[in-house]
């Protein structure tokens, strides 16, 4: 945001014997103590008795999206919007205690409705005769903090979820509403799409957000071994269990399990899947004892499985069972004007993580990314972003940092593809999948030869839409 | 996503709005009060006005209470823009970064309103 001149400030302030501005007057425009205000980082600003503010810096500005001008002669609590200004106002019990309060944690609210972690540190402000004349607030934003240890806690909310699409707006506006109900939920959407961020956005929205969530992916584990990682297993129960083993209901207990790829699972773990979801009991593996455990399941699959009940490879009942609540994430190619977006949140997330200062991708990096099909999807593309972090030494994203599959791919392609190749690729997939990725089957429901079909499936990235994980 | 109901009430100009106070004024953060001014006005003549305790604890389960109230408006200072977006999918108008005395707010967001609505 753009320094605005401090309109409103008194033009008659006088410092004090430390450079201070006394109290409750305004520094005046251009003094050296305005200047060294506007020179740190921390948002700084003061006020008399009245709690009005006498002084803004540029910090403050940013951080809270209010100018100077709209900020001078207010409320503080109306301009700064922490949570404790209503409760525990620091600057107020710093007046009546004459004690300075050191980073207390707090939240505001911005002018555009961003929600940031700050820390407050408040002392008073005297004059020269030691009366006391005001306070002063100096705060810290925490947001890239924040943000660094939700990424190592993998505690995703729905900020972290970018998108202005329509369907992600919609799917968005009701994440509160079923993070709040104890019901199963089903995600669907295309490999890479986010499914798992959006189970973890329901967990840590839900009120079990305090208990674990544990993710469990279906398709990385044969049926016997997803059953002991389930259900647990007692000790004996085979060669090699040598203790108890508690299994991921149980760890889950109070909060989520997260079933992934669930559609890649037999009709008979399913129906044991059944039986605990209906009950809330299970039986470890070699045991005797039903157990019990209180677990929210959100389960997720990149195939619809209303496709699979029809061709009888998924159990109906479970289906209606975990289809409770569903939500359906569209690929990445269906929402493109969200790519610009998603590189900046990309750049975003890796410049913090890695220390880095990149700011941006070139113009022409930019339409490779919206020409491209996304076959991997969001995963897809903040892996490449990723991957021009170790390549660009510099502060810009250019070709030359990108994957060089990439640049080949784009090469080969027209410079856009057009909607209708869009929608053929869509159609190639489809048919694919309906004929478990059989491309003779393919190529004869397709109407073309084999070889044109695997130049298509080449020049529109697709592989076997069934192994995309 | 009007529903017959809502309609009925936007024809005939019956409004319900809320502020949500901090004392007298209006809370410069959604969420740290619980006690929300409810005033309801039909043309130019308020039928009811009362503050309400709605105990939320925390900002979304009082974005909740507010549209189980089935509120047309919602005036506040700070709110969080995804509880913002919350409340605007259920039809409510949010008329945010306010501040000042509630019913002056209330009494403004209304005329507002009503110019809105006849013109």
């Amino acid at each position: 945001m753009k320094k605005k001149p401090l309109k409103k400030q008194a033009q008659t302030g006088q410092e004090g014997s430390r450079g201070f501005p006394l109290c409750g007057e305004a520094l005046p425009l251009r003094s050296p103590c305005c200047a060294i205000m506007d020179s740190i980082s921390d948002g700084v600003f003061t006020i008399d008795h009245s709690k009005r503010i006498t002084n803004f810096n540029r910090a403050a500005e940013e951080i809270t999206g209010f100018s100077a001008d709209d900020a001078v002669g207010q409320y503080c609590f109306d301009v700064f919007r922490a949570d404790i200004c209503e409760r525990h106002c620091a600057l107020q019990e710093t007046l009546s205690g004459g004690r300075p309060e050191i980073n207390l944690q707090a939240r505001i609210i911005t002018r555009e409705g961003i929600e940031k972690p700050i820390s407050i540190s408040t002392a008073v402000l005297k004059d020269e005769k030691g009366n006391i004349i005001g306070g002063v607030e100096t705060f810290r934003d925490l947001s890239e903090l924040e943000d660094l240890r939700r990424q190592v806690s993998r505690g995703y909310t729905r900020e972290d979820i970018v998108g202005t699409h329509a369907l992600m707006k919609e799917i968005l506006s009701f994440l509160p509403d079923i993070a709040e109900s104890e019901s199963p939920v089903l995600i669907e959407g295309p490999t890479g799409s986010g499914k798992e961020l959006i189970a973890r956005a329901i967990h840590n929205q839900s009120p079990r957000r305090e208990k674990p969530f544990i993710p469990v992916n279906c398709a990385a584990l044969p049926d016997t071994l997803l059953e002991s990682e389930l259900f647990g297993y007692v000790k004996g129960a085979f060669t090699g269990a040598l203790r108890d083993k508690p299994g991921r209901f149980l760890s889950a207990h109070g909060g989520t399990l997260f079933l992934d790829e669930i559609s890649n699972t037999s009709t008979l773990f399913q129906a044991d899947l059944l039986r605990v979801l209906q009950d809330g009991e299970f039986t470890p593996l070699g045991g005797t004892k039903p157990r019990r455990a209180d677990v929210r399941v959100v389960a997720a699959s990149n195939i619809a499985l209303s496709t699979l009940v029809h061709k009888d490879r998924f159990r109906e009942d479970l289906y209606y069972r975990l289809n409770v609540v569903r939500i359906a994430l569209p690929a990445l190619r269906e929402r493109r004007l969200d790519i610009p977006l998603l590189v900046e949140h990309f750049i975003h997330k890796l410049n913090l993580k890695k220390a880095r200062d990149i700011r941006g991708v070139s113009p022409d990096v930019m339409n490779l990314l919206l020409a491209h099909p996304f076959p991997g999807n969001v995963r897809e593309l903040e892996n490449i972003i990723e991957y021009a972090f170790i390549t660009c030494k510099g502060h810009m994203i250019h070709k030359e940092h990108l994957p060089a599959d990439l640049i080949e791919e784009s090469m080969n392609r027209d410079d856009r593809i057009s909607q209708q190749e869009l929608s053929e690729s869509d159609r190639i997939r489809a048919v694919l999948l309906d004929n478990h990725g059989n491309r003779i089957e393919a190529a004869r429901s397709l109407n073309m030869s084999r070889t044109t079909l695997w130049r298509k499936m080449r020049r529109y990235g697709i592989d076997d839409p069934r192994n995309e994980t | 996503m009007d529903t017959d109901k809502d309609r009925k009430v936007k024809d005939t100009g019956r409004k319900k709005l809320a502020v949500v106070l901090f004392g007298e004024r209006v809370s410069p953060y959604f969420g740290s009060s619980s006690k929300v001014l409810l005033v309801e006005s039909e043309g130019d003549t308020i039928h009811e006005k009362r503050v309400r305790d709605l105990e939320g604890e925390t900002p979304l389960e009082l974005a909740k209470r507010l549209a189980a109230l089935e509120i047309d408006l919602l005036v506040c200072g700070g709110i969080q823009r995804p509880l913002r977006e919350w409340l605007e999918s259920r039809g409510i108008c949010v008329i945010e970064n306010q501040k000042g005395q509630a019913e002056d707010l209330a009494r403004d967001a209304l005329n507002a309103s009503r110019s809105k609505h006849n013109a």
